[in-house]
């Protein structure tokens, strides 16, 4: 069932918590609703299921319009972070429910409840525990027994708030891959909650960006990481260098340089922020145009290093190198490199902008390096 | 270091099982004050408690088990039983759906005055039992607001039976609601969300899924709530009237009795509320140990 949302608020008191969401879900997908906490995106999941009255704007189920249905009427399967089993009812109990509070007329008779119950615990791999109680199952058993409950009702759409929030990191993962091909078997349109961007973009066909109760980006996966629309987007999607440039000529300058790093696209004139994630910046020869920096520090993990470079304007530069043979040059402390950013945006340096960008990290200047200023303290100051 | 050595726990895995006492230096006393502070706590309980209860069992059976049934043959005593039983019979029942009322109100709707209604819960526990059955005499009473109405329509409220479950209803009032309000709280409104979102009525989120979460705390309540309505003395004294084989309850018979010189049926009728109390302590305790994690500790009375 494709979902059409427009023109969506919601307020709790005083704060804004949606601030007019327009969005169109088709059906079938699999949408991510990403975000920092306080961005909106739950409260979106639960106005979608109907379990948040709003103030202002509709929500169409296909042609129907869902906005004045009871939570009842609207048939979501709606999975909670905590998963709200009932906790006094066996599992096979648990997932029947939903079918058997139906009235009279619709409700199926106990055979084919019992059948309907059996098929979903094969569906979520949980045969032989339909008499075990929510208290005897581990977290992410209880995980699947409240996914079967609300495909129980075979619902129009499925909505999971934080679904691996409470799981450890491997079976959150396991999970994972199990909750795509689950829904590549069954074909329900389902959107998850998440403030996690890798699962986010590990599990989602489409990923909406949520910041503030609006909506920055919408796109695959593919889009928001490789072309972030905002610093927010770019920001929340890993953690990024932050350098100060100049567009002159629609060619991109970094502070204190005199060659341009970019002679692509164009862009227009005027102060800019260049963000580029840690390992999108390269090593190269002197002859090519790029930053001198000077190796502050380095740390291998694997196969992987991560050097801390000082640039000539004074910033430090976090960049991320895939390690791959023993062989290879490890750089050392002191040495000077060349760097470029091999992708990167370029955002205006304006206050409207900024004010979107997320907190900055904690400090991470370096004890005894002499360096005080780091690419997070800049950034607050950029924009003051 | 030979001390740390010798106390230090060679195998981590039985760390728990020690006392903490005698691992822990900071927080323990010399064993002279220690034992003092538990011989002072013992004697405490057994001059000021298990003394007196045991009193009332002597006093009661002073004269031979004859006499002490025989105490309960005087038809004044058995209308004292009877009303007893009425009341709590009326007031817990009462207070079961007031309480939950109250509870799902203040746990599951956000409004205003939410606060105060609180507050206005705990307010017979703060009010002396003694104005609670005052109120009730200025409002039923032949001189109260409504008494002049009732009395023209030939209800007796005052020094009558109903007077007496009102006032008891009143006292008793807080003991369940304050059980399923923190216990309610805590578990929050997510299953009765996921009932409703599966297409439950809010009847059958009710039926099936708040109220089996609550059943043990709505024990617990009732127990408590029971205790209190069967002993309560001061607001039901006020308005019983005291008219003996009509309004008496167990507590004002046996203040009667004990002001009539008759020892042995007082203490006889007095060790039957002990004996409720004990009985109501015990499924207390039973509840508590083997229900400990739905009930919440942060509540005594």
């Amino acid at each position: 069932m494709n979902i059409t949302i427009r023109d969506v608020h919601k307020h709790y008191g005083g704060f804004h918590a949606l601030r007019g969401i327009d969005l169109d879900i088709a059906s079938g997908e699999l949408l991510a609703l990403l975000g920092p906490s306080g961005s909106g995106k739950t409260t979106l999941l639960r106005a979608i299921a109907g379990l948040e009255p709003l103030a202002q704007g509709r929500i169409l189920f296909g042609d129907t319009d869902a906005t004045a249905l009871s939570v009842q009427q609207r048939k979501v399967g709606f999975v909670f972070q905590q998963y709200a089993l009932f906790k006094h009812m066996t599992v096979a109990d648990n997932i029947a429910f939903g079918l058997k509070v139906r009235a009279r007329k619709l409700r199926p008779n106990d055979a084919a409840i019992k059948q309907r119950v059996d098929e979903l615990l094969e569906l979520v791999q949980l045969d032989g525990l339909d008499r075990r109680y929510p208290a005897q199952l581990s977290g992410g058993q209880k995980q699947r027994v409240a996914l079967a409950r609300a495909l129980a009702i075979e619902p129009r759409v499925l909505l999971l708030d934080e679904p691996f929030g409470a799981l450890d990191a491997k079976v959150r993962k396991d999970l994972r891959r199990w909750l795509r091909k689950l829904h590549r078997e069954t074909g329900y349109t389902t959107i998850f909650v998440t403030h996690d961007q890798e699962e986010a973009l590990e599990l989602a066909d489409r990923v909406v960006v949520m910041n503030k109760g609006q909506i920055e980006q919408v796109g695959t996966t593919d889009e928001v990481y490789d072309f972030p629309k905002t610093p927010f987007v770019f920001d929340f999607l890993g953690t990024p260098n932050v350098l100060p440039g100049i567009v002159r000529d629609g060619r991109v300058y970094l502070d204190g340089s005199t060659q341009p790093i970019d002679s692509g696209a164009h862009y227009p004139s005027g102060l800019v922020d260049i963000y580029a994630r840690p390992n999108d910046f390269r090593v190269v020869d002197a002859n090519v145009p790029g930053l001198d920096a000077q190796v502050l520090e380095t740390q291998r993990t694997g196969q992987r290093i991560r050097l801390t470079l000082s640039i000539n304007s004074g910033e430090t530069l976090e960049i991320d190198l895939p390690h791959l043979d023993a062989e290879l040059k490890v750089w050392q402390t002191g040495e000077t490199i060349r760097v470029r950013p091999a992708n990167f945006s370029v955002f205006a340096r304006t206050g409207a902008k900024h004010s979107s960008a997320p907190d900055p990290l904690p400090d991470e200047s370096i004890p005894g390096s002499g360096i005080s200023h780091t690419v997070a303290e800049h950034r607050a100051r950029g924009r003051n | 270091m030979t001390d740390i050595s010798a106390t230090a726990p060679l195998d981590p895995a039985r760390l728990p099982f020690e006392p903490l006492m005698q691992r822990n230096a900071v927080i323990s006393e010399a064993p002279w004050v220690r034992r003092t502070l538990i011989g002072v706590a013992i004697l405490f309980l057994a001059g000021f408690l298990l003394l007196p209860l045991l009193s009332v069992f002597a006093a009661a059976l002073g004269k031979g088990l004859g006499a002490y049934f025989a105490s309960f043959n005087s038809a004044d005593t058995q209308s004292a039983i009877r009303l007893t039983l009425i009341a709590a019979g009326i007031a817990v029942p009462a207070n079961l759906v007031f309480g939950l009322c109250a509870a799902w109100a203040i746990t599951k709707f956000e409004f205003r005055g939410k606060q105060f209604l609180i507050t206005l819960i705990d307010l017979p526990f703060s009010v002396s039992p003694v104005v609670a059955g005052l109120i009730y005499i200025l409002i039923f009473g032949a001189q109260g607001w409504a008494g002049p109405w009732f009395s023209a329509h030939d209800i007796k409220v005052v020094f009558a039976v109903p007077g007496i479950v009102l006032a008891t209803i009143f006292v008793t009032f807080p003991f369940i609601a304050r059980e399923l309000i923190p216990l309610m709280q805590e578990l929050g409104t997510d299953d009765e969300q996921a009932a409703l979102s599966l297409g439950a009525s809010g009847w059958q989120t009710f039926w099936h899924v708040t109220l089996p979460n609550v059943k043990w705390g709505l024990l617990y309540g009732v127990l408590l709530c029971n205790a209190r309505a069967m002993g309560e003395f001061g607001a039901v004294s006020v308005v019983s009237g005291h008219i003996r084989g009509l309004t008496n309850t167990m507590p004002l018979h046996i203040e009667i009795l004990y002001n009539d010189y008759q020892f042995v049926p007082a203490f006889a009728v007095a060790s039957l509320l002990a004996l409720l109390a004990l009985v109501t302590l015990a499924a207390k305790s039973v509840l508590e140990w083997r229900f400990a994690d739905q009930l919440a500790a942060t509540r005594r009375h």
